[in-house]
């Protein structure tokens, strides 16, 4: 990305936390270790999250709030 | 002395190097992520705490949200660091082995799927593209562009006006259904052509996500790094050319493109 493009694009420091795990728990290669998470496991991380949700500002910390509504999430180390 | 396992955070090639300096890993106290390298592949990995990791902990540790949390930072952290400077398949999160030995025997089952994967992802990166469409004003968007069209038809009776409104209404509800139809069909379609492969996922729920609005695409979409560029360009164009109809896009990345490798063993 050139840096008339960053200039132009509002970034967020910080990913949301279901940005994480949507990837890292629901996408991914799985190779069956000798210990790995089961799917039932998933299921229950899923549930407990919608519990959740609502009665914590969960990620609240997360995100920096944009005037612009085109939110670049820019994740350090990635783009070079 | 407390039993320890071995997280792998990815695999690479054993040719690349990525740095590992300043990573914690997902259990800082045991040790710091390094290499196991056997053939032509190195795995990323970290020792683990059993109790903390093996199948009973990890099945009430994974309930409590503030670990969790921690744990899938830190393996994003190893993850993105690591992408910066390799091409890496990246593991789910909590892939434990109990032995290093076994990390290796993993990386001799597996090295003729991984090589290829590897081969394939070198250069690429995954993005993520979400188009939020704001209903209300989806609506008065189209509501507006409606009384352009018919003008004003004054009011004949009540019955007939309301008659007339409440057609008018179904029409534009259904008008809006299209319309938000079409604005994620074309977004993804426009990115879909500058991407090397795309894959759409189900939309996050709103009280998950934090995000205002309803999410009409959540696409993923594997970028080769001198498209990077282009691909941002249009991003920015796409949410400036459906801005006004209620529409946002949102962008993040690049991501280690956990949607674009083949998920191999089935989760037990």
């Amino acid at each position: 990305m050139s840096d008339g493009d960053r200039d132009r694009l509002p970034t967020q420091r910080e990913v949301a936390l279901v940005e994480v795990l949507d990837r890292a728990l629901g996408a991914g290669v799985v190779i069956v270790g000798d210990v790995t998470i089961s799917l039932a496991d998933i299921d229950l991380v899923h549930l407990s999250l919608r519990l959740l949700v609502g009665s914590q500002p969960l990620f609240a910390d997360d995100r920096e709030a944009t005037q612009d509504p085109l939110t670049v999430e820019s994740r350090p180390g990635g783009a070079s | 002395m407390a039993e320890l396992g071995w997280y792998v955070y990815c695999v690479t090639s054993v040719d690349d190097r990525p740095p590992l300096d300043g990573l914690a890993g997902v259990d800082p106290q045991s040790g710091r992520p390094d290499t196991i390298t056997h053939g032509a592949l190195s795995a990323l990995a970290s020792p683990v705490r059993l109790s903390e990791f093996g199948d009973a902990a990890l099945s009430r540790n994974l309930q409590d949200i503030g670990w969790l949390g921690r744990t899938a930072r830190a393996h994003e952290a190893v993850i993105t660091q690591a992408l910066s400077s390799a091409a890496l398949v990246p593991m789910r999160l909590c892939t434990i082995f109990t032995d290093p030995r076994h990390v290796e025997a993993m990386l001799e089952r597996e090295q003729e799927r991984l090589v290829g994967e590897l081969g394939r992802l070198r250069g690429h990166a995954e993005w993520s593209v979400k188009v939020l469409a704001d209903p209300a004003a989806v609506q008065a968007s189209l509501e507006e562009a409606d009384r352009a069209a018919s003008g004003d038809d004054g009011a004949p009776t009540p019955g007939r006006a309301y008659l007339a409104r409440k057609t008018r209404r179904r029409n534009l509800d259904e008008a809006a259904e299209r319309v938000v139809a079409a604005a994620a069909e074309g977004v993804h379609e426009r990115l879909r052509g500058l991407a090397a492969a795309s894959t759409v996922l189900p939309p996050q729920r709103p009280e998950l996500s934090g995000r205002a609005g309803r999410m009409i695409l959540n696409g993923a979409y594997l970028v080769p790094k001198e498209r990077e560029p282009g691909f941002a360009a249009e991003a920015r164009g796409l949410h400036d050319a459906h801005r006004a109809q209620g529409f946002e896009l949102q962008v993040s990345g690049p991501w280690a493109p956990y949607n674009f490798v083949t998920h191999g063993e089935p989760a037990r």
